[in-house]
């Protein structure tokens, strides 16, 4: 099955800014602020506040790379810089939606370790999170009741 | 936190006909790998610069780099084991291969070298059907542990100075490669891997342990060495002047306890190879004009009979 | 990149004091190429000896050291040839073992190590040497001349006994892979940035040339493999020399001086002409402490090295 027209144009439009802007901010300190918000509110613990924090830095990230971002090689030669650009791109992309799933999921369960929800609450949260990214700040999300369960039922996991 | 100054070759095959350098200063604590100090120059300097890396801890193979002129993992250097004392680091593309942009080369010759091996278990009982795996002992296992640990980062094949004057070689890293499959008990091409091999030039290997500093220490010389005692041990191209060269020392060592010179040349060509010979003559001759000739015989070596002891009792083939 | 070698690291073997140094008396094995076709090396290292008052004691019944090559055919033999060599040492009340060849030094040095690393492989070996009555302990240390001229003569008291100062000859070194290489067998300096030979052109009164090549294969192993091979193999190196400004080489290896002798008129096609002639370490030391040239077998190489002196003023 072939990628439509328009899903073609898109892609040669968000690599063509990328080439085309000669000036902005670059890739990488877009990486590093992205970095340091999610160690500091996604990491082992967990909280609202932290949680709330990460999708506010996200989003902005985000409004940011899509206006501003640009590489400074401009090169058909083993660009690195472009495809480090595309992986920053997709990776904000990947933990604006790990931010705001993790905001909403008020539980803990796996390596979701909530401070301010310390237990697992499978008649409210056995369910799978669908996030749909939007032109404009944090992911639309969605649920699915549809877990498959295999060999281990549902239960809390202790030592 | 230092300033550190890469000396970086600049080069893209699209545009440029010569490369040319860029110093790029950074503020990095100087126990930082040239690795580090690659990113944070391209990350906050110039975006341009351009090199392979993946892991940067010495498991993918990606960053070899010639560093001060030699060549090793940009990620297993720290910065001040290679500066000088301005704190300047110069980095260059692996030698032996073609440049394509900065730091990265074009890696074909050596995968290509690489895939002739066909590097993959082709087993024995390939055709039967098997309800149970495939036993090997400890013992047989430890023989293909270290060649194992191969990443293919190329320093080796950057390194060797045969590689450099005849590209047909195929290089450590392949030979070595193919002894993990020659040695490896459940493969059923033994002898087709050693003809392979041996036809990709294996006893062009000078033995000169420039592949002595692969980073994860699989030694590829030794490896080398042992294809080409599996090579005589199993009969394959003995013909070929390598194994000739090879046979004839020990046979000249084993009659008088010394090389004999003149009779290694004639064993290794070929006493009745007119043509071979032929083309040394004018060496030889020229020798022969300073009296630099060796002699044609050589007075065995007192009680040589010890040395005779010693290749009998280990079955040492000399022909 | 593998770290080279710290100097706390290198085996104590390499730089150990041995007995010979101390009494002057040393075992001597010049192997194969020295006796055949470089006796000018031979002769040279034995009137150098005289100068330095250091007796030189030929291990005259030892066999070949099995040339690196030996090992393709068997995985023992060469250890074996050198228990016998080094037990024929120890008979002789000698520690040492002084050698004149890069080769013979890595090769030796590496069954020395395998013998006193592991006793399996020591009784293996004795196993052999007892049918002859033989037995080697373990006690020798194998070095190459250019070791015993640094660490048992001294740069200074080099320096002082020079008579005939080379004029600032511009002197490449070359060093001959296997003195080198690998450091765990030889250890003896740096593999990557040795400066033996410079220092040892200096003291002399020699101009040392630096270049890539310095460490570099001279191909001698591979010489009869396949056509060009020999010419490339010298002439990748001697074109970076004589770019570098070489005058003449310099090397402590009678393989690599045939290889560079013989071969540099081939390599002209490919490489451009280099002509650089190559003097034995022990042949150039002993010019400068005053052996008269025409003892040295400056003649017996195909490119003459008296064009060079010649030139300098050293010799008429």
């Amino acid at each position: 099955m072939n990628p439509s027209t328009r899903t073609l144009d898109q892609e040669r439009d968000r690599i063509g800014a990328l080439l085309s802007r000669a000036r902005g901010t670059r890739a990488p300190a877009l990486r590093r602020a992205m970095n340091e918000t999610m160690s500091a509110n996604t990491f082992i613990f967990r909280d609202d506040d932290g949680l709330g924090k990460a999708v506010d830095d996200m989003a902005r990230i985000r409004r940011e790379f899509d206006t501003d971002a640009y590489v400074m090689d401009k090169s058909k030669t083993f660009n690195t810089d472009l495809v480090g650009a595309l992986e920053t791109d997709f990776l904000i992309d990947a933990s604006l939606a790990l931010a705001a799933g993790a905001k909403a999921r008020t539980e803990s369960r796996g390596a979701q370790a909530r401070t301010d929800y310390p237990e697992r609450d499978d008649a409210n949260w056995l369910k799978h999170t669908l996030a749909w990214r939007q032109p404009d700040g944090p992911p639309r999300l969605d649920y699915s009741r549809t877990v498959t369960i295999t060999e281990f039922d549902p239960q809390v996991r202790t030592y | 936190m230092a300033q550190i100054t890469l000396n970086i070759f600049r080069f893209d095959e699209a545009v440029d006909t010569v490369p040319h350098r860029d110093a790029v200063t950074v503020d990095i604590p100087e126990t930082t790998t040239v690795l580090d100090a690659l990113e944070t120059a391209k990350a906050e300097v110039d975006g341009s610069i351009s090199f392979r890396r993946s892991c940067r801890s010495a498991i993918c193979g990606s960053c070899s780099m010639n560093i001060n002129g030699v060549t090793g993992l940009a990620c297993k250097t720290p910065c001040n084991t290679v500066m000088d004392e301005n704190g300047v680091v110069v980095v260059d593309p692996m030698p032996n291969f073609q440049p394509m942009k900065d730091l990265v080369v074009h890696m074909d010759p050596f995968w290509d070298k690489y895939s002739r091996l066909k590097p993959y278990l082709q087993p024995k009982d390939a055709d039967s059907a098997h309800d149970r795996e495939r036993r090997v002992s400890p013992d047989d296992m430890k023989k293909l542990v270290d060649v194992a640990n191969c990443i293919m980062c190329a320093t080796c094949y950057a390194l060797c100075p045969v590689v450099s004057v005849d590209p047909a070689f195929a290089g450590p890293a392949a030979i070595a490669y193919a002894y993990r499959f020659i040695e490896d008990v459940r493969d059923g091409q033994r002898t087709e891997r050693i003809a392979q091999i041996s036809e990709d030039y294996l006893w062009l290997c000078a033995h000169c342990y420039a592949c002595s500093y692969c980073p994860k220490h699989v030694d590829p010389n030794d490896r080398i060495i042992d294809v080409k005692r599996a090579a005589i041990k199993d009969r394959v191209m003995m013909n070929e002047r390598g194994p000739r060269h090879a046979l004839v020392v020990g046979k000249t060592i084993k009659q008088t306890g010394m090389l004999a010179e003149t009779e290694v040349i004639q064993g290794t060509i070929g006493r009745f190879n007119v043509r071979g010979l032929l083309k040394v003559a004018p060496l030889g001759l020229r020798m022969a004009a300073k009296g630099k000739m060796p002699p044609p015989f050589v007075k065995p070596i007192p009680k040589v009979d010890e040395v005779r002891t010693i290749f009998e009792t280990l079955e040492v083939p000399v022909s | 990149m593998s770290a080279t070698l710290l100097p706390e690291d290198l085996p104590l073997d390499a730089h150990r004091r041995t007995h010979s140094a101390a009494t002057k008396r040393y075992g001597f094995f010049p192997g194969c190429v020295a006796k055949e076709s470089c006796r000018e090396l031979f002769n040279s290292t034995m009137l150098l000896a005289e100068r330095l008052n250091i007796e030189l004691i030929e291990l005259t019944a030892a066999s070949c050291c099995g040339a690196s090559v030996i090992n393709d055919v068997n995985r023992d033999v060469a250890r074996v040839l050198n228990a016998r060599t080094y037990a024929q040492a120890e008979a002789l009340g000698l520690d040492d073992v002084i050698t004149i060849c890069s080769t013979c030094t890595g090769h030796m040095r590496a069954a020395n190590k395998e013998l006193r690393d592991s006793e399996g492989l020591m009784d293996h070996a004795n196993a052999i040497l007892r049918k002859f009555g033989a037995k080697y302990e373990g006690t020798v240390t194998v070095r190459h001349l250019l070791w015993l001229l640094i660490d048992d003569i001294g740069l200074d008291a080099l320096r002082s006994m020079v008579v005939r100062p080379l004029n600032g000859l511009k002197v490449a070194p070359f060093y001959g892979c296997h003195i080198i290489r690998p450091e765990s067998v030889n250890g003896w300096e740096s593999a990557r940035r040795p400066h033996s030979l410079e220092d040892l052109i200096e003291a002399i009164g020699g101009e040392p040339v630096d270049y890539a090549g310095k460490t570099r294969c001279c191909g001698f192993h591979i010489q009869l493999e396949k056509e060009n091979v020999a010419a490339d193999m010298v002439g990748q190196n001697m074109r970076m020399a004589a770019d570098h400004g070489a005058e003449a080489v310099i090397t402590p290896c009678p393989l690599c001086h045939l290889a560079l002798d013989g071969y540099q008129a081939d390599s002209a096609a490919r490489w451009g002409r280099t002509d650089l002639p190559t003097f034995h370490l022990p042949q150039l030391v002993a010019f400068a402490l005053g052996v008269p040239a025409d003892k040295l077998g400056l003649n017996k190489h195909l490119i003459d090295p008296r064009n060079v002196l010649v030139e300098r003023d050293l010799i008429a």
